[in-house]
């Protein structure tokens, strides 16, 4: 599986395909199941998260949690204190993690690691950057740097979103 | 009418060249049809019975003559020679080939038109009065508030992926020419007391299996708030839709399990906080940078008049009037409607040397603009009416000149079986038949203002709930069928038709149809229209009329 | 005693057509090469076509009754597809 991330260093705002890289390695390892955590970066599920929040809680600065996309509001701004926030797209035309992630940057502020993971397709990933993901796992057998060129296909967008957030029309002048 | 900047250009062109990509991956096979396919459906290209079918956006259906020329050309270079106009203003292609859909798409591009999110689960093309900014009953053109909405939606990041397909018209008139009450989001545009500019509000209309009419979410949303509200409202939907069913999905299901008031405290909660990010708010610049675009032409100063023309010694052209001209805020000018309903060619289908006439037409009569109306037809908007008679004269000659409009003969009509793959029966045989039937023109007057839709399946995409008289083509182990509804209605006295009896098979229905209008003339006060007959006695006396003779 | 046929359909990449899959896994446009399947086979078929993706998309098993009499009963959606886009279009006036 191909984990796509921006750069370090570069902005939110920006996006063209420099501007991101395919991850060589990644800094998370995924928790399965009730396994102990390990020393570094522990990526655990909603679902353990919920037996064991305390200790999760206690330690929030190794641990990211990986979740559905049917969380109710009050759930996910329970999650601000970990550093990584992946969100699941369980088909790719269930669009509600977009909905999570502008809530998540722009309702609280979210400045961790937002990361869309599941059904995630290449022509998906301009409209995931624009609503606040940093990373990216692609779906199996995708080629990731092939991937990487949906960056680049579209450079004028007429909204505000979460990378640019004034409209075109305060932009630039027209 | 609105003109492309570079940023407008660019945004359809990359959209044409990124499209080009997707077609060679898919061909290649990079990609496969299960990932092709909602990128297709994103540039409007369905597949269907007989083969591919693109739908290309008309933003609430006004067009350039240059634009209806580059759509004549594209329609005789890349399908066979014949295009379709569809109640949501759009047009339909129904032969290209998936390697000239890039070429298309550029072509598109170069004369500012395109064909994004005409499919899928997205918000679609913003429909609205095909007499904007020439009706005398209009408060406010709602023209620019629909390129508003046109230039926000495209390409919105969070909203791409809806639960269902979303669906926005507008008016700015009371008298509503857009069908506002049976869209997702319906906007009355138009100014309060105090002399405010804002929308009247409505949510969750739809047709469909579940026919309903919107509700008003807000009495009157400010001007600077309408994007602020409008993504108040997707974001909800987008997040608490469901997904579990499509015939489930619609935001008009949502509405109606979560109860009005509850919805609209959900977006008010969100509204609240977009309110608070202030980066939606329309700012006066932007609504006048895009409302010049819309400012009304150089009006020459005409004496002739309507009323001048329904006495003219030419009797075709004083009905022509009479049916399809209606009168002009600016005196001394009409707007004309071409009907494209006859008995030879499929509702609102015109070949490419008609759209060229046409446009050509629309250069010497009206400004250089058509409108294309939800009845399929379309609209010169700006016509001299001391010129009237020569315009009469070329619509003769082009087979455009039949004055059905508003009457039983303006069949509206979905594609159907014929060519649809969602469909269950066809409509378009139907319309034809129908055409035939009642090809006088003495008796399609007599018969008055009365709408005829026709749907091939329930997905209602004739309409045939808002019908006067609506057909909706069912299947039966197998064969096709068809329910006959009355008492529908598509103007601001929104009303859903109700099923009148069983379903007819395909040559019952023509005759079915011959009972329901004989029993209206018999029935009728006077002049009374069939809608206001219908209302006033009640659906028994047509049931018997049609159904009576059957069981006796 | 009236027995049911089973086909197997898609339509081809390039220009949306109807075909049928005959012998030898073969697609035609016309309906009379369509090679006959049972339940069985036909999902097997389907499943094989799906692979095929570079010639066709939505491939598809429907089924055909024969009559007593050995006629052919088509659902309405199947006799039009069966009669194709030239027929269609002659049928609706171009």
């Amino acid at each position: 599986m191909a984990l796509l991330q921006r750069k370090l260093g570069v902005s939110r705002g920006s996006a063209r395909s420099q501007d991101f890289e395919v991850a060589a390695h990644d800094a998370w390892a995924p928790v399965e199941g009730d396994a102990p955590l390990g020393v570094g970066l522990s990526l655990v599920s909603w679902d353990r998260l919920q037996t064991e929040r305390e200790a999760l809680v206690a330690r929030s600065k190794t641990v990211g949690v990986v979740i559905p996309n049917d969380l109710s509001e009050q759930d996910l701004e329970s999650l601000l204190a970990f550093p990584l926030i992946a969100i699941q797209f369980p088909k790719f035309r269930d669009g509600r993690g977009f909905t999570f992630a502008r809530w998540l940057r722009t309702r609280w502020r979210y400045e961790g690691e937002l990361r869309a993971v599941g059904n995630v397709l290449r022509d998906q990933l301009l409209f995931m950057h624009r609503t606040g993901f940093d990373s990216f796992e692609l779906s199996p057998g995708k080629d990731a740097q092939d991937a990487l060129r949906a960056f680049d296909e579209q450079s004028a967008f007429y909204q505000a979103s979460v990378d640019l957030n004034r409209p075109l029309w305060k932009r630039v002048s027209r | 009418m609105y003109q492309y900047d570079d940023y407008d250009r660019r945004i359809v062109f990359e959209r044409a060249h990124q499209f080009r990509d997707q077609v060679a991956r898919r061909i290649d096979g990079a990609i496969t049809e299960e990932e092709f396919r909602p990128l297709r459906l994103q540039n409007g290209l369905y597949l269907q019975l007989h083969g591919y079918m693109l739908r290309i956006a008309i933003p609430y259906g006004l067009l350039a003559s240059k634009q209806l020329r580059m759509l004549a050309h594209i329609t005789r270079t890349y399908d066979r020679g014949y295009a379709h106009f569809t109640t949501r203003q759009n047009l339909q292609l129904n032969w290209p080939k998936l390697a000239d859909v890039p070429a298309i798409l550029e072509a598109l591009a170069s004369v500012e038109m395109h064909a994004i999110q005409t499919s899928g689960n997205c918000v679609r093309n913003i429909t609205s009065d095909p007499f904007a900014g020439v009706a005398t009953d209009e408060d406010v053109d709602p023209r620019p508030y629909c390129e508003i909405l046109r230039q926000w939606s495209t390409f919105h990041p969070e909203f791409a992926h809806l639960p269902r397909k979303f669906k926005i018209a507008v008016t700015g008139s009371a008298n509503d020419r857009a069908a506002i009450a049976v869209h997702d989001i319906g906007l009355r545009v138009k100014r309060n007391e105090a002399g405010e500019l804002g929308f009247v509000f409505y949510v969750g209309g739809g047709q469909g299996r579940t026919p309903v009419l919107a509700e008003q979410l807000h009495p009157f949303v400010l001007e600077r708030d309408l994007l602020g509200y409008t993504a108040a409202v997707l974001r909800v939907y987008n997040q608490l839709g469901r997904r579990d069913n499509i015939y489930k999905a619609r935001i008009k299901i949502l509405v109606k399990e979560t109860g009005i008031a509850a919805f609209r405290s959900l977006v008010e909660a969100e509204f609240a906080r977009i309110q608070e990010e202030g980066a939606l708010a329309l700012d006066e610049g932007e609504v006048a940078r895009i409302t010049k675009h819309f400012a009304p032409p150089a009006y020459d100063s005409v004496r002739a008049t309507r009323d001048g023309l329904l006495l003219s010694k030419d009797r075709e052209l004083a009905r022509f009037v009479e049916g399809n001209v209606l009168a002009h805020r600016t005196p001394g000018y009409g707007i004309v409607q071409l009907s494209l309903k006859g008995a030879d060619l499929p509702p609102g289908d015109a070949s490419a040397d008609q759209m060229d006439a046409v446009a050509d037409l629309a250069d010497r009569f009206s400004m250089g603009r058509i409108v294309v109306t939800h009845r399929q037809n379309l609209v010169l908007t700006d016509v001299r009416l001391d010129e009237m008679a020569a315009l009469h004269s070329e619509l003769i000659r082009l087979g455009l000149s039949s004055p059905n409009v508003g009457r039983l003969t303006d069949i509206v009509a979905c594609p159907g079986l014929d060519y649809c793959d969602l469909a269950n029966a066809r409509s378009i045989p139907i319309a034809m038949q129908l055409q035939r039937a009642f090809a006088s023109l003495d008796r399609v007057f007599d018969l008055g203002e009365v709408t005829l839709n026709i749907s091939g399946c329930i997905n209602a995409c004739g309409h045939h709930h808002i019908g006067n008289i609506g057909i909706l083509g069912i299947d039966k182990l197998g064969e096709e069928f068809y329910q006959i509804t009355v008492g529908g209605n598509h103007t601001e006295d929104a009303a859903i038709g109700k099923i009148l009896g069983r379903a007819f098979a395909f040559d019952e229905v023509v005759p079915a149809v011959e009972r329901l209008l004989t029993a209206y003339a018999s029935i009728r006060n006077g002049k009374e229209p069939f809608l206001a007959t219908l209302r006033r006695v009640g659906a028994g006396p047509f049931k018997e009329a049609v159904y009576g003779a059957l069981t006796a | 005693m009236a027995t049911t046929r089973h086909f197997v359909t898609a339509n081809r990449l390039d220009d949306g057509s109807a075909v049928y899959l005959g012998g030898a896994r073969t697609w035609s446009a016309s309906f009379a090469e369509a090679a006959v399947f049972d339940t069985s086979s036909s999902a097997l078929e389907v499943a094989w076509a799906k692979t095929r993706e570079s010639e066709v998309c939505g491939p598809y098993t429907f089924e055909a009754e024969i009559r007593q009499d050995g006629s052919m009963k088509l659902s309405s959606r199947e006799r039009l597809r069966r009669d194709g886009g030239d027929a269609a279009r002659a049928r609706l006036g171009y």
